[in-house]
Parts: structure tokens; C-alpha cells; sequence
């Protein structure tokens, strides 16, 4: 009973002041944001403005690059880095800061300190899901002011240019599922991260293991569920696939979750 | 009730900060801490509500040792360094949230507690236009006002002018009058020896001493 009422009113601590603590980050993320649909709408030709869809543009933002081979060009992703470092700034510092604030006034009152983490590691899932919500609600916005045409699948001007071959509806679902299954998973680690080292080395590590799947195909680099141009890949004789998507994304957070929970009560806490 | 200190030691990054420290706290009594910076006084405090674990020894809380299950004492109030609340909350939000964990009080309650630090009538500014005494009268305000069992004061005087110390002595006394174990640490002697039944003395992590001061 004492555990359900403190970690009820610990996670609505977080929803409400987690969010509104950072209401600038997610202010920025929206103006960067609203920068990579300006960027796709600038680089249209005007012969295919009427077919440009709604998965045209999402498409763009978060096409990633192909494999890098030795035969490659290799070119910077650098929307798919944009998108994906925002989502974790959004968080960034929130543990160390809370550690140090109120949160150690109310981490005392807690019965134990699992409820804290606990309900840090939600407000992160939480925090995924509404990355989500505000790209979709804005790339749905500015399709329906540039043309009106949310339909989701890719254009002949999307075919010619930046794929290899049409994407099936079962891919579509893939490509839509697998980066918000990511995206929660990847700020539960960075959450983790940062109650082990800090913000600022939790940040680079992130970076680091994101950038590390941009070379190497492998499912235990999460970021290859966030590359959409790989979606060949989610149902071929590959190990990016579907289910590995959801394997190891579940297994990632819940992993997160349970060292988080054996760190934080043997942690020391002091303020940094 | 009491709380123990059985051979507390507590070493962080190879220094340790606390050595072999061994206490017993009873109800009803306002025990002083004084040392110099860096004496221990704040990793005590710390180790006692449970922010801390000792490399050795045990804390006991009521005959129950604080550990990796039983993580905090059942009902402590604490003032660590420089107190933080929200910004954009004002003071009588920032106790409400705190209170919201237990909900052992009332709004009458935090209002009361906010009266007693001289904060009734600035409770609604918000907290970032507090200076840093309205600041530390709110950290105390946040430490007495459900009432704990265990008081924990470290350096409570900061930013206090003399009325906020009259204030801060008379609180003290209260909760030694509702048989609190209250513990202030500070390197202030004077006022240390002037609100304490008992002082003792930190220095390069160690205990060192304990008189009766009344």
C-alpha cells in the first residue's frame, strides 16, 4: 500500500515536472524538427508535389544510410544523428538533476529506492512515446498544408531517388513499430547510463552506440531498427529482423530496468 | 527509539570519510555535531537517513539495521547542504509535492510548518524569487513539518540572520519536546553548545568526543 502510493505520486512527479522541467528541449526539438520537414520539402522537385505522401517524409527524416561496405560511399546520415540525438537531450541530466534536488527529499520518503528508479524508467518510456506522438502530429501538419496526402506509402519521387524497391505493407508496419520500440528502449539506457557515469558521458555513450550501428547490421545495436532504408533487411534472411526488433528491445529495457534497480540501492548518493 | 551506530566506516574513492564511528542517539535530545569542512559530519548525517551505506558496521533504526531492503528510516526529516526545490512551484507547492509521497499531513499542516519558519506570508512567491535564506528556512520548514521521528540538520544556520536562529532553536526544542532524535551538525561551536544536550565532535572521520552540555 505504502509502495502503490509512493510510486504513484513519484511517477506523477516526473510526468509533470520531468516534462515541464524540460519544456525549452522539447521546445528545441520541435524547431529542429520542424527544420527537417523544411529541409524535405525544399529538396522536392515541383513535378512531384502532388504525389509526395506522409511516409515520403517520415522516409526522409529517419532514412539513415545503407550497410557501409568496403565498395560504399559513405555519406553522414545526418538528419537520422539530428532526430535521434534530440531524443535524447530531451532527457538528458534529468536523473543527476533530481538526485540532487527535490528528488532527494522525496527519494527519502520513498519505502525503498527501486520505486525512484522505477518510476525514472517509465517517465523515459513515457518520454519515448511522446517524441513520437509530437513527429507524427507535426510531419501529419505539414503534409496536410503542403499537399494533403497522408497516405503511407512511398512515392515514385521516394522509389527514384532514395530506395531500392518498394516497401511492403508488412514493412511499413515494421518501419513505423520498430523506431518507437527503439526510441523507449534507447532513453531507458541512457537513463542508466547517466545513473553510472553522469549526463555528459551518458550522452556520448549513447551517441557512440548509435552511430556503432551505422556500421554493423547486427540486432544487438538497436540503432538498425531505427535506419528505415534498411527495411529490407526486417523480413529477408537477415538478423534485423521483426521479431529480433522486439527481442531485443524488450530485453534491453527490461535488462536497463534491472541493473538500474541493483544500482541505485547500493549507490551512494551525494551531490554532484 | 534509538538510533545505533555500530563501528560505521565509509570509504569513497579510496578516502575514507567516516572510520569506525560508534553511537548511540536517543529520543528526545538534540545531539550537536561540530567539526572542521571535510570532517565527516555531512557523510554522517548522510549515512544515518540512509543516502549512504556503510563500507562497515550498521546503522540501527529502532532495532531494525538500515540495508540494501530497508533502504530509509520509517519517518526522518532532512536539511543536506543547500536545499533545492522547483523553480516554478512556490513554497507552499514545493511542500505539498514533498508531502504527497506519505501523506501523513495536511495542507493546514504545511501552511503551519511554513508560519513557523517566518515563511506565512511569502509561501506563495515562487521559489525562485526566495533569497537564500527564505531558501533555508524552506529546507527547514521541509524537515519538520511531518513531524519526524529523526531530525537531521546539516549546517541549518546557513544564511540565517538572528532572528531566523531564535527560530531555528525554538523548532529545535519543540522536536525535542515530541521526543524527537534530533541531530545538527555544523562548525559553528557557539551555537552548537548553545541548543545541544550533547556534543560530539568529528574529525578526519572519527568521533572524537561527547560532553553534556546541559
Amino acid at each position: 500500500m505504502k509502495n502503490n502510493k509512493a510510486f504513484t505520486f513519484t511517477l506523477k512527479h516526473d510526468l509533470y515536472y520531468g516534462t515541464s522541467n524540460n519544456i525549452k528541449r522539447i521546445g528545441l526539438y520541435i524547431f529542429i524538427f520542424l527544420l527537417l520537414i523544411v529541409s524535405f520539402i525544399r529538396v522536392i522537385p515541383a513535378e512531384y508535389k502532388g504525389q509526395i505522401t506522409l511516409l515520403d517524409l517520415y522516409l526522409y527524416i529517419f532514412k539513415g544510410i545503407l550497410p557501409i561496405s568496403a565498395n560504399s560511399e559513405f555519406e553522414l546520415p545526418l538528419r537520422w544523428l539530428t532526430s535521434l540525438f534530440t531524443l535524447t537531450f530531451i532527457l538528458l541530466g534529468y536523473v543527476t538533476t533530481d538526485l540532487s534536488g527535490i528528488g532527494l527529499q522525496c527519494i527519502v520518503r520513498s519505502p525503498n529506492r527501486s520505486i525512484w528508479w522505477f518510476c525514472k524508467q517509465l517517465w523515459g518510456i513515457l518520454t519515448g512515446c511522446m517524441y513520437w506522438i509530437i513527429a507524427w502530429l507535426l510531419m501529419t501538419l505539414a503534409i496536410c498544408l503542403y499537399n494533403n496526402n497522408l497516405q503511407l506509402h512511398p512515392s515514385n519521387f521516394m522509389m527514384t531517388y532514395f530506395l531500392e524497391g518498394a516497401p511492403s505493407q508488412a514493412h511499413i508496419m515494421a518501419l513505423i513499430i520498430g523506431p518507437i520500440l527503439t526510441s523507449m528502449t534507447l532513453l531507458t539506457l541512457q537513463l542508466l547510463l547517466e545513473l553510472c557515469f553522469g549526463p555528459i558521458i551518458s550522452y556520448i555513450l549513447i551517441g557512440g552506440y548509435l552511430i556503432i550501428a551505422l556500421y554493423i547490421p547486427l540486432p544487438i545495436f538497436i540503432g538498425n531498427f531505427f535506419i528505415l532504408q534498411r527495411y529490407q533487411y526486417f523480413f529477408e534472411n537477415s538478423s534485423i529482423t521483426l521479431f529480433n526488433c522486439l527481442l531485443y528491445n524488450i530485453s534491453l529495457s527490461i535488462f536497463c530496468v534491472i541493473l538500474g534497480t541493483y544500482i541505485i540501492r547500493r549507490k551512494n548518493i551525494i551531490s554532484r | 527509539m534509538q538510533v545505533e551506530l555500530k563501528n560505521v566506516s565509509k570509504t569513497i574513492h579510496k578516502s575514507e570519510v567516516l572510520k569506525n564511528v560508534s553511537y548511540t542517539f536517543e529520543s528526545g535530545k538534540i545531539y550537536g555535531l561540530i567539526g572542521k569542512n571535510g570532517s565527516g559530519k555531512t557523510m554522517l548525517i548522510r549515512t544515518i537517513c540512509g543516502l549512504l551505506h556503510p563500507t562497515q558496521g550498521q546503522v540501527i533504526i529502532a532495532d531494525k539495521p538500515l540495508d540494501k531492503n530497508k533502504s530509509f528510516p520509517e519517518s526522518v526529516g532532512i536539511l543536506i547542504e543547500s536545499p533545492s526545490f522547483i523553480d516554478a512551484y512556490n513554497g507552499f507547492q514545493n511542500l505539498k509535492l514533498i508531502a504527497g509521497i506519505k501523506q501523513l499531513i495536511s495542507d493546514e499542516d504545511i501552511v503551519k510548518a511554513l508560519e513557523s519558519v517566518g515563511l506565512g506570508d511569502k509561501m506563495h512567491l515562487k521559489y525562485k524569487k526566495y533569497s537564500l535564506g527564505m531558501k533555508q528556512r524552506l529546507g527547514i520548514a521541509c524537515a519538520i513539518m511531518e513531524n519526524p521521528k529523526i531530525l537531521l540538520l546539516d549546517e541549518p544556520t546557513n544564511a540565517l540572520d538572528e532572528s531566523g536562529l531564535n527560530m531555528l532553536e525554538g523548532l529545535l526544542q519543540q522536536a525535542k519536546a515530541n521526543n524527537s532524535i534530533v541531530i545538527v551538525a555544523s562548525h559553528d561551536k557557539e551555537m552548537i553548545d548553545k541548543i545541544s544536550d550533547e556534543t560530539l565532535t568529528l574529525r578526519d572521520g572519527k568521533m572524537i568526543e561527547g560532553s553534556m552540555t546541559k
